[in-house]
């Protein structure tokens, strides 16, 4: 079933009527979510995201009046599912994590050592100097660093570090990518 | 407090409730503070990768993390691997050169001032950081009044911070009867952290921090009250 004729149908429509801007307005709202029952320290957080978003979904296709915005509404949805867990602590299975438990941790940090190199192998020579540089410094150092890199590159403090935080998330995304690549080849070899 | 510093607490279970609902009202608006906040949880997987942490901190952010265990794993791994594998940055100034084997009256000052400002900090972390095992063996107990009730109240949660010098916390309910005993347990693991008198002080080494439950039972063993709070060890 799409989520076009799907319970999501509305809450899709409601955050935007292009469906581009929707997808991304939910990805945005589903992360606000798992912040939210991340920092109450609640277990599986990614679960209770969405569990707050199919309530919210079944909510507005029910016909629920939308006083304010859609993410103010799922944010009431939340604060009232984690009121629940309060009262009544939820049972939930352990996780089962098969790829750490088949491969020893010093093999994964090797692979994740020769994926990040690769990784940073793939930017463009400018980039992987600057996320280097920006990352790697601490304390006032870092301070200095990041002023000098703004400078440099002509841009404000606040623009470098959203432009560096977006190269770190695509840098992360390349290294999951190579690792789970690694992974289930040698899974295949042996 | 700049909102970097407010983000911060948040992802660390630091701040007051009513200034955590204010801080998601705002962030369930704005999509430039849902970017700011991805941007210190990766600072934050940074420094602890490179041990940047307090005690306390380090604490908080493993509780943080094991809200979603297989996500976040690979995050601390990659800022682990970041961390190691990264070369230094370059630096725009020229590095010093090599000291000569006897260096010149200058240097010597030079080397002098440098080991007085090591000592100076060594120093100044011995005085404002102590360690936090207590320097005499008496017990420092710290007691904390409970406020009964299972469901956290948002507006006012409880929040006990155990100061580093305390070796004991003291649990106190309102109406505790004679000879009645007290069970804590961890919230997140469900382990039992302890059980004993009512009137005992419990071991800070057998503390965790993160949300307990603290349940206390009359000397037949049947539940009177329990109590719900956030536990962070100075």
């Amino acid at each position: 079933m799409a989520l076009n004729d799907s319970p999501y149908s509305r809450l899709l429509r409601e955050l935007s009527s292009e469906p581009d801007q929707a997808a991304l307005r939910f990805a945005q709202l589903r992360q606000r979510l798992v912040y939210f029952f991340s920092t109450r320290r609640l277990p599986f957080a990614e679960d209770l995201a969405d569990e707050a978003l199919d309530r919210c979904a079944r909510r507005l296709d029910e016909g629920a009046p939308l006083h304010s915005t859609v993410e103010a509404f799922a944010l009431g949805i939340a604060r009232n599912l984690e009121r629940e867990l309060w009262k009544k602590p939820p049972t939930v299975p352990l996780p089962t994590h098969a790829a750490s438990a088949s491969q020893p941790a010093s093999e994964l940090s090797i692979s994740l050592a020769t994926c990040l190199d690769h990784c940073l192998d793939e930017l463009n020579p400018a980039e992987r100097q600057h996320i280097l540089r920006f990352y790697t410094a601490s304390g006032g150092e870092k301070i200095r660093l990041r002023q000098a890199l703004a400078a440099e590159l002509g841009i404000d403090p606040n623009a470098l570090r959203v432009r560096m935080h977006r190269l770190r998330l695509r840098l992360e995304s390349c290294v999951r990518s190579c690792a789970a690549c690694n992974q289930s080849t040698s899974g295949a070899i042996q | 407090m700049t909102d970097e510093a407010l983000l911060r607490q948040y992802l660390l279970g630091q701040l007051p409730a009513p200034d955590r609902d204010a801080l998601e009202d705002r962030l369930f608006a704005d999509a430039n503070l849902l970017e700011q906040l991805a941007q210190v949880e990766t600072d934050l997987f940074d420094a602890a990768a490179r041990h940047q942490l307090s005690p306390a901190e380090l604490a908080a952010w493993q509780a943080y993390l094991s809200a979603h265990p297989p996500a976040q794993a690979f995050r601390t791994r990659f800022a682990a691997a970041f961390a190691k594998n990264a070369p230094p940055a370059p630096l725009s100034a020229p590095l010093p050169a090599p000291l000569p084997a006897s260096p010149p009256p200058s240097r010597r000052f030079a080397w002098f001032a440098a080991t007085a400002a090591a000592l100076a900090l060594l120093a100044f972390f011995w005085w404002n950081f102590p360690s936090p095992r207590p320097t005499t063996a008496e017990p420092v107990v710290f007691a904390f009044s409970l406020q009964p009730g299972t469901l956290r109240d948002n507006s006012q949660p409880q929040v006990l911070r155990l100061p580093a010098r305390a070796t004991h916390l003291r649990l106190d309910f309102p109406n505790t009867p004679t000879g009645a005993q007290i069970a804590l347990r961890h919230i997140d693991s469900e382990a039992l952290l302890w059980e004993g008198p009512a009137t005992a002080g419990i071991p800070r080494t057998t503390l965790r921090p993160g949300d307990c439950l603290a349940t206390l039972r009359n000397p037949q063993g049947q539940d009177l009250a329990d109590a719900v709070f956030l536990l962070s060890l100075e």
